[in-house]
């Protein structure tokens, strides 16, 4: 009932092993999969038979349209994913790119630009060909647009040498660029089409584009499904594109729409088709004796943790010792059970299965006394915090709600008064992003599947960042701002996962972040459905799903 | 009042509409100044809230920008009104569709739910109202009593989880919320009733799919309500029961039947129409807290959706849409009144 | 969600407008003392358990000391929450919080809508037009709704719901009031004395002050089951009172995270409804007992104009 507003959260993954950027010379890595529940089958087209009937998704939406451009939200990227083509793409639960609209590619050895090769077969749903005016068009418009998903192509620049062929540069070595270029707001939309109706990619694109309606009733893609019906905060409904260019394996009509998790644990068990998103790990153990669904739950890629002011003027976290009590204090194991089976601790801010991840081995461990102790040496006493946290959102059927009041319950066992300070999203982001919290209650859902977009966490990370939230200065550390620099341009992945491993070990020496866990993420699906699986990137990735 | 109403022409008639449409005027300035004066007063960053993870200095100044809310506080609310005046409520933040398109898909959700929910507590809160009054003082009255009693203290938002959780969870005997089942193709949108739609598509099995959707939620809505009508009409029957031009008829030997529907619920008429009024609110506020749990896509589930996330233009939006409609059905009940009064005719 | 509207003042009201009919009081029925004495009852139980509420709990209602989720059981009778907490002892203890605010509520709202209502009936003119629109304006939103954006504006808090619903609930109390300062002044009686000129003062204020308290109290007694509904509600929507302090509103809410766990809405469920209706069975009997009608008497009578225009 509670839709939250809260951030961007992309769904559990289930991989294993270290990632690669292929067509940049790193080694494709470990795909040692543990994601294949009830023996359905990994690989995109493996879905079996041509599927018949309507596949229904239940999902908690978080709903901002399904204009590539202007949405970011794990709702919309679904959505997305499954009417629109993008340059790469990620097969179900992975995060290695494949070839997408484009056919071949190529990077230059800095990790600054890469050169596309269009598939020649690509055509949209009206059947004109895609071409790279269409990815400039594209590309340019979410930029332009200035919207949540500008971000990904900051410094970027885009042009089309020929009509087959796209060269996209980045101002600095961006090894996660690949990757981005996989995510839906880097959809490729129909220029033409777009053209038509209002549709805008010029530098004043944020005031002059007026595609966002258009786009909300009918999709302008090349991918296996187009939009039939879409109602806001409701449901969609996407069937079929009849001119799909690539093989089809899918259900000819697809439904999602907005459910409750509870719901969904009563609509999953009722349909024939159905697959259910957002139901906890203990909401799922009641389903697992039933035949007729499949059952996994994992830990998701989503990462909570507890975060501290470091400017002493605002906050006793400013204080060195306080922060390592705390960090002392914390019951991970107790996190964990609150999750349920499937949760793991979070060794560090990026999550175990991406590259770069650290092992349980690096993970905190619990230790009352030792943190009582380091108060005392201190000499702090009375210490009393403000703990917000957003009192509306339920991630992964987690409340904050109930961890801050869970965090109370640790912090006041070695002394340290907490008051709690729930707020909705919208208010407690607002002082969250100013950095006026002294302590809050957080999480981050990766935007790409890539250890760069952790870089946030770095001290002295520009603009508003988890760095900046909490007053983390560049000065405080310098030696780690310099680290994360150097780990997110290096272009060797090997390298880099254990650069960034590095990287988090000197955020969990002293810094104002305290990840706790990665809540654990169940999807429920009838059993007749093949590659039920939960993807990092693009939650469900709907095209893949047919019938045994 | 009312009796000058009638003894004199139309003019009075066209002087009382104007006065009241004056004062709807006046009530739309207040509430949107409210609605506007309060959630300019919070803390809350519109922009950081629809940015995600990663709002860059520019998506913020665009955003600022396209909504307007740069401008000095004084400007933005003049600009509001202005455009209001033309019809446009402006662009909702979260769903970025204008307000009105979110409105007219959100209204008729939220209409069919009501009609529902007055519809069946009408009927039942009318016929337990009079059989109240009729034995009264009997273990059928004080049953009723005690009933009605508990039906206006039980906490709407709990009965509807205990209902989903019995009629749903349980019992699968009818659908866990939503308005229509998601295989069933929506009827051709005429009236955005889903059930009447269906009707004038002639398809009964869609009309039954979107009758078993409203069943729940409507049941609990008209819980409520039932018992408001009931005892109004209950004390409303009471008052007429003993009035002469009662016991005349019943002298001339009418049947009971026809006692109580052509000269006990006449007379009580007005009362059960002023209740209507009261029950249409009750209806509307119900509906936030039914609707969030049902997942209605109405208004209430609008609103709360809207309030929490300080969509500015959707609170505003909404609210007016809700005293519209209050002023509107208060109005219809006074001339309801006016029309039905017994007594003011036989004066 | 205005019970009381509906269970006393509009029908007042339009009895003096309508005036005359042969209005019907209900006699005093045996049986109206069984729900009296049941609606004492379990109120008085829950002034008991709210005033000895950490006595009575068998545990911390704030300690995560138990495994999580656990149906009820003898250790148990109400199971635990997803943090481990004793149920049974969060509903007894939040009775200590839940009833006094609901009392709070209707005292703030009563004494506002009170003393407006008796200005706006007193001074009458344009202090009254705008008392009354006033009112008007705010009982246009239904109070879900403006609580909800005052609360989500002002933040979440048990202050700002309190807040929030005396703003939205106020209008309630001065409309009755207004309505019956004004047909006070119309009574004979006061008629009376008004020709004498200053001594109209005090006779105003001798006949307002009875014929105000009983009726506000009734009115006070069966609002405050919706002012506990409201307020519930609120915390259902999490807009109310903030944990960790137990909340029988905010407690159904967290139910209904964990559905398959019917113990963790169901129980406080239970309590709210079985206050609320102790309430209104009390409020209920109050009614007869106190009814402000035949105290008003005969000053009622007569149509009023000005009482209609307050009801636009």
């Amino acid at each position: 009932m509670r839709s939250t507003t809260f951030g961007k959260a992309v769904g559990a993954a289930a991989i294993a092993g270290a990632l690669a950027v292929a067509g940049c010379g790193g080694g494709n890595g470990d795909s040692g999969s543990n994601n294949a529940s009830a023996g359905t089958s990994t690989a995109a087209s493996g879905g079996g038979g041509a599927a018949t009937g309507t596949l229904v998704v239940d999902q908690s939406f978080v709903d901002r349209g399904v204009d590539p451009a202007r949405q970011f939200t794990p709702t919309n990227n679904m959505l997305v994913h499954a009417m629109y083509d993008t340059l790469v793409r990620f097969e179900p639960g992975r995060t290695d790119p494949v070839a997408g609209l484009a056919e071949s590619w190529r990077g230059t050895d800095d990790a600054t630009s890469y050169t596309f090769t269009l598939d020649p077969d690509a055509v949209f749903s009206d059947g004109t060909p895609v071409t790279s005016r269409d990815v400039v068009f594209s590309l340019d418009r979410l930029v332009n647009i200035k919207g949540p998903g500008s971000f990904l192509l900051e410094g970027v620049t885009i042009r089309a040498p020929d009509e087959r062929t796209v060269v996209v540069t980045s101002a600095r070595p961006n090894p996660a660029l690949l990757r981005i270029l996989a995510t839906p707001p880097t959809s490729i939309v129909n220029s033409r089409v777009l053209d038509a109706n209002g549709g805008s990619a010029a530098r004043d694109a944020d005031k002059s584009d007026r595609a966002e309606a258009f786009l909300q009733k009918t999709s302008a893609g090349s991918g296996p499904y187009t939009l039939t019906q879409g109602q806001q905060n409701q449901q969609y409904t996407l069937e079929q594109n009849a001119r799909y260019w690539g093989e089809f394996s899918g259900f000819p009509k697809v439904v999602v729409r907005n459910m409750a998790a509870p719901t969904q644990l009563l609509n999953v068990q009722r349909g024939a088709n159905e697959i259910a998103l957002d139901l906890s790990a203990q909401q799922a153990q009641t389903l697992e004796n039933n035949d007729a669904l499949q059952v996994t739950t994992d830990a998701s890629v989503n990462v909570f943790d507890v975060e501290a002011n470091m400017n002493e003027e605002i906050s006793p976290t400013g204080n060195e010792a306080v922060r390592r009590a705390i960090r002392l204090a914390l019951d991970y194991e107790g996190y964990k059970r609150l999750s349920g089976v499937g949760a793991v601790q979070a060794p560090g801010v990026i999550p175990s299965q991406f590259l770069g991840a650290l092992t349980e081995a690096d993970a905190v461990r619990t230790d009352v006394e030792a943190a009582r102790a380091e108060l005392e040496r201190a000499g702090v006493r009375d210490l009393k915090v403000e703990l917000a946290f957003p009192s509306d959102a339920t991630p992964n059927g987690v409340s904050f709600s109930s961890v801050a009041q869970k965090v109370k319950s640790d912090l006041e066992a070695i002394g340290i008064d907490v008051e709690l300070k729930g707020t909705p999203a919208v208010t407690f982001l607002a002082d969250y992003a100013a950095g006026r919290n002294q302590m809050s209650v957080s999480y981050w859902g990766p935007d790409y599947p890539d250890p760069n977009d952790y870089l946030v966490y770095a001290p002295g990370a520009p603009g508003t960042s988890r760095a900046s939230n909490n007053r983390y200065t560049r000065e405080m550390n310098p030696e780690l701002a310099a680290l994360g620099a150097r780990a997110g341009s290096t272009l060797d992945d090997a390298e880099r996962g254990t650069l960034f491993q590095e990287f988090q070990r000197g955020l969990n020496e002293d810094s104002p972040f305290f990840p706790l866990f990665q809540p654990a993420q169940a999807i429920v699906g009838s059993s007749t459905l093949s590659n039920v699986v939960l993807d990092p990137t693009y939650t469900l990735n709907i095209p893949a799903v047919g019938s045994n | 009042m009312r009796a000058r109403r009638q003894s004199r022409s139309h003019r009075p008639l066209v002087r009382f509409l104007l006065r009241r449409l004056g004062a709807l005027v006046l009530l739309l300035i207040g509430i949107t100044l409210i609605s506007f004066l309060l959630t300019q007063a919070v803390p809350g960053d519109a922009a950081i809230a629809n940015l995600g993870q990663h709002p860059t200095e520019e998506s913020i100044r665009a955003f600022n920008e396209k909504y307007g809310l740069d401008d000095p506080l004084p400007v933005q609310y003049v600009t509001y009104l202005g455009n209001l005046v033309q019809g446009d409520l402006g662009v909702s933040q979260q769903t970025h569709q204008p307000v009105v398109d979110d409105l007219s898909v959100s209204i008729p959700a939220t209409a069919e739910l009501a009609i529902f929910a007055i519809v069946f507590s009408t009927i039942f809160g009318v016929a337990f109202g009079v059989l109240a009054a009729l034995r009264r003082d009997t273990a059928v009255d004080h049953g009723l009593r005690v009933f009605t009693l508990a039906g206006i203290s039980v906490p709407m938002f709990w009965l509807g989880l205990l209902g989903l959780y019995l009629f749903f969870f349980k019992w699968g005997l009818l659908p866990g919320g939503g308005r229509l089942d998601p295989t069933t193709t929506p009827p051709t949108d005429v009236t955005g009733l889903n059930t009447v739609d269906a009707l004038l598509d002639g398809n009964f099995a869609t009309f039954w799919d979107a009758f078993k959707h409203l069943i729940l939620p409507g049941a609990v809505l008209v819980l409520y309500s039932v018992s408001l009508i009931s005892r109004y009409t209950r004390s409303a029957v009471l008052e007429v029961l003993h009035a002469d031009y009662v016991r005349a008829a019943r002298a001339k030997g009418l049947s009971e039947y026809t006692v109580v529907t052509r000269y006990i619920l006449r007379a009580a008429l007005p009362s059960i129409v002023t209740v209507m009024g009261l029950v249409f609110a009750n209806v509307l506020a119900g509906a936030v807290l039914v609707e969030n749990i049902f997942n209605w896509p109405g208004i209430g589930q609008y609103a709360y959706r809207s309030a929490v996330s300080l969509d500015l233009p959707a609170i505003m939006g909404v609210s007016i849409f809700i005293a519209l409609v209050y002023v509107i059905v208060n109005l219809i009940v006074d001339l309801l009144y006016a029309v039905i009064d017994p007594r003011v005719r036989l004066s | 969600m205005s019970t009381t509207e509906a269970v006393l003042p509009p029908s007042r009201m339009r009895r003096f407008k309508r005036g005359g009919g042969a209005a019907a009081k209900p006699a005093r029925a045996w049986w109206r003392a069984p729900t009296m004495l049941v609606g004492l009852t379990i109120a008085a139980i829950w002034v008991i358990v709210a005033i000895f509420g950490p006595l009575l709990a068998p545990h911390d209602p704030l300690a995560q000391e138990f495994a999580i989720t656990q149906a009820p059981s003898g250790a148990h009778p109400f199971g635990t929450d997803e943090l481990g907490r004793d149920i049974l002892s969060r509903v007894i203890v939040a009775a200590r919080n839940s009833l006094p605010l609901a009392v709070l509520l209707v005292v703030c709202a009563g004494g506002l809508g009170t003393a407006l209502g008796v200005i706006a009936g007193y001074v009458g003119g344009w202090v009254d037009g705008v008392i009354m629109r006033l009112a008007d304006l705010f009982s246009a939103f239904p109070a879900i709704v403006l609580a909800m954006v005052v609360t989500a504006s002002l933040g979440p808090s048990t202050r700002n719901a309190v807040l929030a619903l005396v703003t939205v609930t106020w209008p309630i109390y001065a409309r009755v009031v207004r309505s019956l300062v004004l047909s006070i002044g119309q009574s004979e009686y006061v008629q009376a004395f008004r020709l004498h000129g200053a001594s109209a003062r005090r006779a105003m204020w001798k006949e307002i002050l009875p014929n105000v308290v009983g009726p506000i109290t009734v009115l006070a007694t069966i609002y405050l089951a919706d002012a506990l509904l409201l307020l519930a509600g609120l915390s259902f929507l999490g807009l109310g009172t903030q944990p960790p302090t137990p909340e029988w509103g905010s407690m159904i809410s967290v139910g209904t995270q964990y559905f398959q766990n019917w113990w963790m809405a169901t129980f406080p469920g239970l309590a709210i409804f079985s206050a609320a209706l102790a309430f209104n069975f009390i409020g209920d009997g109050l009614r007869d007992v106190f009814d402000p009608q035949s105290q008003v008497g005969s000053g009622a009578r007569g149509s009023d104009p000005a009482a209609e225009e307050g009801d636009a």
